[in-house]
């Protein structure tokens, strides 16, 4: 065992004339290298042995020899979060998050995931995409509603409708045969049912931002209103305070941040930058809205946005 | 005696494969053994290097895969071939996932990229309907990075990145290694293209791609499969979306950091997402073949694709209903990946409607 990991399989002395190890029920042989010791033979597989799954040492005398590698006892996942978290929606929303306890099997999600309208019809709202869009440990799902659909005068537009339709009640399911990297189902399935609201069209201003000030001496959260939910991803990438460490928290539905720094804070002025990139439910931006009408809506190169505060 | 000849040979084919075009394409390569966290796209450049995308680690490898006996294969049938894979790996089918499909130019042997599913890539190689683990130990390989986007990479409170840039399609032309990828954040066009050998420190093209078929709204739709051709008599980019549109951008007109207007030539269809492409002649004649999520295998001339004046800025509605240039839908539904054998060949991963998942090899009659 390595890490937890069968890496390895010895062949007893007595085998004489090994043929290979096979999966349980397969006529091919696993592939992997027979490594010669002194006074030791082991079978060596290319990809360790899998949890949970049985396997056979053929030998050419008839000889079967069976093993088994003990199923993974380690915590099953669970759906911590589903972004947006809040339960009206606008038409345009153009991505959810889904957040796993543990790093999950990629390539799957159309299978597990199910979205339904008010009537119990079935609809297809998200982007097929392979390779899926997972963090680096497979425990952040992005899907995309369908963009090609919410672009007004695409052909997809045109022709199949928007994903999502103002006025109506959704709920997406996710089921549990979900498995994890390790091989184990979700421990319980997990709805969202949310009502669809108006499109937002307009691009983002800090106009409508607000902020709670600090007291100096403190360790206390600098607390900023969006006047709106904001991407719930975007806002911990693309928000800093310039000279200042410390941890994001969104809250408020991803309505507001707080920013706890690390230290306490000392008088003086501080800044607040955003990346132009940061973005509301529905992808508009501080650049331009998502959909935008090219003769008559330009494209304004934002530069970073910044608010200066003071702490007295 | 033996060992002299054997020497003299080796030296003989590599001072040809030096000299075929005056490029050393391995003189940069270490040895050693490359940390590859996955591999979501495969492509063969020249001599038997196959280039490998990692979208977790945002690197582009090139290996050097000695690959390079030349074979002539007329045919390649295999049955269950997501079966056989997973029991070579001693697991079941429902715990592997088929990344990519190529098939090496020169010794025809056809490559696999194949993730585990607890994501732990590996690479097959079939040969006479056998599969061998290609290993990515005490190699050969140069690596380039793909992407500065991760340089300003963000963590949250948990330490994960939040940023990912995943590789969707990657191919190798004229000395170029080219990259379409999604990211998670925005929906945009990214595509790249890095010099071959890899020169360390040279800045890699960085392009938003976008096209406005429809005339009044702007799409930035990721490439999702494209290829590289000569169309007019020039080197184009032949990209399918996302959404659905086929569209071509001139190479030459991709610079670093520009935005360049594709020339939409089709829309393709709803419900569809384009999966592979790959180009072949027939009589002087080039046909790209296209595989689809829900459609049929499509087959377009490049004729008509070289005829079509459509525009970027000339609305949908002024064309026909399905726009642009004509696809023929061949009897080929649930193709998965696409290469090709020969010049007279090409061969398909095709689920079947008894759910087994084949390998095939159609010819060019069909073009």
């Amino acid at each position: 065992m390595e890490d937890d990991k069968a890496v390895a399989v010895s062949i007893p002395d007595s085998a004489r004339g090994f043929i290979g190890v096979y999966l349980h029920g397969s006529e091919t042989a696993i592939l992997g290298q027979l490594i010669l010791k002194p006074d030791l033979v082991f079978f060596s597989p290319v990809l360790p042995f899998r949890p949970g799954k049985s396997y056979q040492i053929k030998l050419s005398n008839g000889v079967v020899m069976p093993f088994s590698i003990p199923a993974n006892r380690s915590l099953k996942p669970e759906i911590l979060h589903i972004y947006p978290t809040l339960d009206t929606l606008p038409e345009n929303t153009l991505k959810f998050y889904i957040e796993f306890s543990q790093p999950m099997q990629a390539g799957k999600s159309d299978q597990f995931i199910s979205v339904s309208k008010q009537n119990g019809e079935m609809i297809s709202p998200f982007l097929n995409l392979q390779p899926e869009l997972w963090n680096a440990d497979n425990t952040i799902l992005t899907l995309w509603l369908d963009p090609g659909r919410i672009k007004k005068k695409l052909l997809r537009h045109e022709k199949l409708g928007k994903p999502l339709e103002q006025g109506f009640i959704y709920t997406l399911e996710i089921n549990t045969d979900w498995l994890s990297q390790n091989g184990l189902k979700l421990t319980n399935s997990f709805t969202k049912t949310f009502i669809v609201d108006d499109p937002i069209t307009v691009a983002l201003s800090l106009n409508n931002w607000k902020l709670s000030i600090p007291e100096k001496g403190t360790n206390d959260p600098l607390h900023i209103d969006f006047g709106q939910p904001l991407d719930h991803q975007l806002i911990l990438e693309t928000i800093k305070i310039n000279g200042v460490s410390g941890s994001l928290e969104t809250i408020d539905t991803d309505r507001s941040v707080l920013f706890t720094p690390k230290s306490t804070w000392t008088p003086g002025t501080y800044q607040i930058t955003a990346d132009p990139k940061l973005e509301d439910l529905a992808g508009n931006n501080f650049h331009r809205p998502f959909d935008r009408d090219v003769q008559t809506q330009k494209v304004v190169t934002a530069p970073k946005q910044t608010i200066t505060f003071k702490i007295n | 005696m033996k060992k002299i000849t054997v020497f003299l040979t080796l030296c003989v084919i590599a001072y040809f494969s030096y000299a075929a075009d005056g490029v050393d394409y391995t003189a940069d390569f270490v040895e050693g053994s490359p940390e590859v966290k996955s591999i979501n796209a495969l492509t063969f450049g020249p001599e038997g290097i196959l280039f490998l995308g990692d979208s977790k680690s945002a690197k582009v490898y090139a290996i050097e895969t000695g690959d390079t006996k030349a074979n002539r294969i007329e045919t390649l049938e295999l049955s269950k071939v997501d079966e056989l894979i997973a029991s070579s790996l001693g697991t079941t089918k429902d715990d592997i996932s088929i990344q990519d499909m190529v098939i090496n130019p020169i010794s025809k042997a056809t490559y696999f990229a194949v993730a585990l599913g607890d994501g732990t890539p590996v690479l097959l190689k079939l040969v006479d309907n056998t599969f061998e683990n290609v290993s990515l130990k005490n190699i050969k390989y140069a690596e380039a990075p793909i992407s500065n986007v991760l340089a300003e990479d963000a963590e949250d409170r948990r330490g994960r990145s939040l940023r990912i840039w995943t590789v969707s399609d990657l191919n190798y032309y004229d000395g170029q290694v080219m990259v379409s990828g999604l990211s998670n954040q925005e929906f945009s066009s990214t595509f790249r293209s890095i010099k071959f050998p890899f020169a360390g420190d040279e800045q890699s093209s960085s392009l938003e791609i976008y096209h406005a078929a429809h005339g009044r709204y702007e799409t930035y739709a990721p490439i999702k499969s494209f290829t590289a051709a000569t169309v007019n008599g020039k080197p184009h980019l032949i990209a399918s979306y996302t959404c659905t549109p086929l569209v071509v951008f001139p190479l030459d007109e991709l610079k670093p950091g520009e935005h360049v207007k594709g020339r939409t030539v089709a829309e393709l269809g709803n419900w569809n997402t384009p999966l592979d492409m790959v180009v072949m002649q027939k009589e002087g004649k080039q046909y790209l073949l296209m595989a689809n999520s829900s459609r049929a295998l499509m087959k377009i001339r490049f004729d008509d694709i070289e005829n079509f004046d459509g525009s970027l800025t000339t609305p949908v509605e002024e064309r026909s209903a399905t726009a642009g240039v004509d696809f023929i839908a061949l009897p080929f539904v649930n193709v998965q990946q696409l290469d090709r054998l020969n010049d007279d060949n090409f061969v398909l991963l095709q689920r079947q409607s008894n759910g087994d998942l084949d390998l095939l090899t159609q010819s060019n009659k069909w073009l």
